[in-house]
């Protein structure tokens, strides 16, 4: 049976992973539908930019479309008490005053920045609280509570997943105001897809999948044990390579960090640190002074996989050396001290004064 | 070295001076030995795909038991022992890196058995077998048919359903008629093949076996190798052909997915699903991680022997998908391919074209 705490990091593993699918569901929609590409001039899914007030915006995707209006993708997992819903309403507040959106990917990695005539905010919300989103947003709304007063309500939409038909399913509701996302005189667009559909799209599982394998991230940041098994099986090996495990391998933050934005489209220094404090405490890195160390090895057994196996590790705490050098070191240090040990021995023995020789 | 447990053909091939064995084909073998007085024995083959590496300097550095090599020309020769049993294997360049590797030992000794097993192991990935699907049972078959009647003598299957076995014998009555390799194969749905021993004609008897390789019983063993080691080569060789250059560059658009159709197993079963992780992490040297296991599974696998990344993903039942990583090589892919078509039950591994675009209809389906 394995430790409570382990299944907590892999639930946090596993949420992180279906909101990649989720975000996946909309590269989908807006990079591989016939007819609706016709409608789009750039699909971001890592946008960082600055918001009318200075300040970042990271939204969990966003569309350029080719009318100059920009739809902004949130997903969100509204908890009961007032700061989740006024920490919500603040950020989708900034997206409906954005003035700008990216516009283009960068050869050189990162995306252009345009300027867009509105924008339009859907929030994805796990099926079971769609309903309660959308109540309270409306009161938020019809209060004037927390200073919301957005220009245009944002679309709520639930999203759930079919174990039987394997795909995720996204349903409209108009309860208590909720509005579909404006189509701007777009067809198709989600309005009218909704519109022709019952008010439900759904992705099966063989198309977003193939996107999540490719891109592994989604804009929040990963938990560090979803980004320490990458490391582990991806990015660490590419790096040690031509050397094969077992092998330490010395990484920069900021280069790992690289390495994942080149492959997967997304890396941050601090996620990878996160990650790598996450493998020390795994006793399978080392911070030094120029950087970390980590002892790449096979870890899991044939019955295993390194997910859980990092986990298990993570929770158990291991003391002792990590890296063959530092095993090395032990091995000096101690033959030092079994050394200074005899020779201590050696020079308290008692003198022999043998009377027969004088 | 001492070889005097050598049996009259392993001495004979062992000691064969450089020019003959330079010169030796492998359809010229029997010819050659009986020429010289020597009967040609039952003979075993395991036919594998190298990733470039030359298989003679990779089982004489790795290879348990082997005592020396030598080459001449384009054949190999390594001399090994088990306990007091010493023994010769071939090791038979066949092309597009295809090699057979040619012994006495039959396939049922242990000594035969650390050839496919431990062998294969200590040379992975570079070597790797590979297995026969249906087809490849019923292309030799016909292959066979074509220099004479068919007849099964054996067959011995898996039901997939239940991973029970299936064995059945014909003897060769004069009364009875014994099936064709068609009909003895047509008994087979819901199972996995595993070997299959056929008569060709009156006097060759020839075993097929799912894990790559094939048995000479007796007859013509020019047939033999025309037939029977032509397409472990020919399967052997598109194998390695399907396997190779698969990387894939960064945040591109998967444009082809390796995709494995297997029968009769219902992969939405979390049991199922179990097995495939399970099968995954029992290859040797290889680590993987559950990105998504319910109910559609995706599994990152690195072959920490040589760096290969690649994506297991079941989205549909009846199908598997292998999306090749960054880092690709053959024999990482043939390894957990073999063993995932072993566990399931593949029927056919191929390339599959994903299309880019979906109509939008698919997407509002309910």
């Amino acid at each position: 049976m394995p430790p409570e705490g382990s299944e907590r990091l892999v639930r946090e593993y596993q949420d992180y992973n279906r909101r990649c699918d989720v975000v996946s569901c909309f590269e989908v929609y807006f990079t591989e539908a016939r007819q609706m590409i016709d409608t789009v001039e750039h699909f971001e899914r890592f946008p960082r930019f600055n918001g009318v007030d200075g300040e970042p915006v990271t939204p969990d995707f966003t569309v350029r479309f080719r009318d100059g209006t920009m739809l902004v993708g949130e997903i969100s997992k509204l908890a009961r008490n007032d700061e989740s819903l006024e920490s919500l309403l603040h950020q989708v507040g900034r997206y409906d005053a954005l003035s700008e959106g990216p516009s283009g990917s960068r050869a050189s990695g990162g995306h252009d920045l345009a300027p867009v005539e509105a924008v339009d905010v859907v929030l994805l919300v796990p099926a079971a609280e769609a309903n309660a989103a959308r109540d309270r947003i409306d009161e938020a709304k019809r209060g004037g509570h927390y200073g919301y007063a957005p220009t245009v309500r944002p679309c709520v939409l639930g999203y759930s997943y079919d174990d039987d038909t394997s795909r995720f399913i996204f349903t409209y509701d108009d309860r208590a105001g909720n509005p579909r996302p404006r189509s701007h005189e777009r067809d198709p667009s989600l309005e009218t897809w909704l519109l022709r559909n019952s008010d439900t799209l759904t992705c099966p599982s063989e198309r977003f999948s193939r996107i999540t394998a490719v891109k592994r991230f989604m804009n929040d940041r990963p938990p560090s044990v979803y980004t320490a098994t990458l490391l582990w099986l991806d990015a660490l090996p590419a790096i040690a390579y031509p050397e094969m495990p077992p092998v330490d391998v010395t990484v920069a933050p900021a280069r790992m960090a690289a390495w994942l934005r080149t492959n997967y489209g997304w890396g941050d220094a601090n996620a990878v640190r996160g990650a790598l404090d996450f493998l020390a405490r795994a006793g399978l890195a080392r911070q030094r002074q120029d950087g970390w160390v980590v002892a790449l090895k096979p870890i899991a057994n044939s019955k295993e996989e390194v997910r859980r196996e990092l986990a298990d590790r993570y929770l158990a705490r291991p003391r002792g050396p990590v890296t063959a050098s530092d095993r090395q070191e032990r091995d000096e240090r101690r033959n030092r001290e079994l050394d200074q040990t005899e020779q201590n021995r050696a020079s308290q023995e008692p003198l022999d004064l043998d009377p027969g020789i004088s | 070295m001492r070889d005097a447990f050598l049996t009259p053909f392993d001495r004979w091939l062992w000691e064969l001076d450089d020019e003959r064995l330079a010169g030796l084909r492998l359809r010229d073998l029997q010819h050659a030995v009986v020429n010289d007085g020597v009967a040609l024995p039952q003979l075993t083959v395991l036919t594998v795909i190298s990733d470039g590496a030359d298989p003679l300097d990779l089982l004489e550095a790795r290879a348990r038991g082997v005592r020396s090599a030598r080459r001449s020309g384009h054949v190999g020769l390594l001399h090994a022992r088990m306990g007091r049993e010493d023994y010769v294997v071939a090791v038979w360049p066949a092309g597009d890196g295809v090699f057979h590797f040619v012994g006495s030992v039959p396939v049922t000794e242990a000594a035969w058995e650390r050839v496919e097993q431990s062998w294969m192991n200590a040379t992975a990935p570079h070597l790797s077998p590979v297995i026969l699907n249906r087809d490849d049972f019923g292309a030799i078959g016909d292959g066979l048919a074509e220099h004479g009647d068919t007849a099964a003598a054996r067959m011995t299957a898996r039901v997939l359903r239940d991973h029970s076995s299936y064995s059945r014998g014909w003897p060769n009555l004069d009364s009875v008629r014994r099936p064709t390799h068609h009909e003895a194969l047509s008994e087979t749905a819901g199972m996995l093949v595993r070997t299959l021993t056929l008569d060709v004609g009156t006097s060759t008897r020839v075993h097929l076996r799912r894990t790559s390789g094939a048995s000479f019983y007796r007859g013509e063993f020019w047939l033999f190798v025309e037939v029977v080691l032509n397409r472990l080569q020919v399967a052997a060789a598109e194998r390695r052909e399907l396997l190779s250059g698969r990387e894939r560059e960064p945040l591109a658009p998967a444009a082809e997915m390796l995709s494995m159709d297997v029968d009769r197993v219902d992969l939405g079963d979390p049991a199922v699903r179990a097995t495939v992780l399970n099968t995954i992490t029992a290859v040797r040297g290889v680590q993987a991680a559950v990105m998504h296991d319910n109910p559609y599974l995706h599994v990152l696998v690195t072959d920490f022997l040589n760096g290969a990344t690649f994506d297991v993903l079941i989205t549909d039942e009846g199908r598997l998908d292998i999306l090749p990583g960054l880092r690709s090589s053959v024999g990482s892919l043939a390894r957990v391919t073999d063993a995932l078509g072993d566990a399931l039950g593949m029927r056919e591994l191929s390339l599959r074209p994903v299309s880019r675009l979906i109509d939008d209809d698919e997407l509002l389906a309910l």
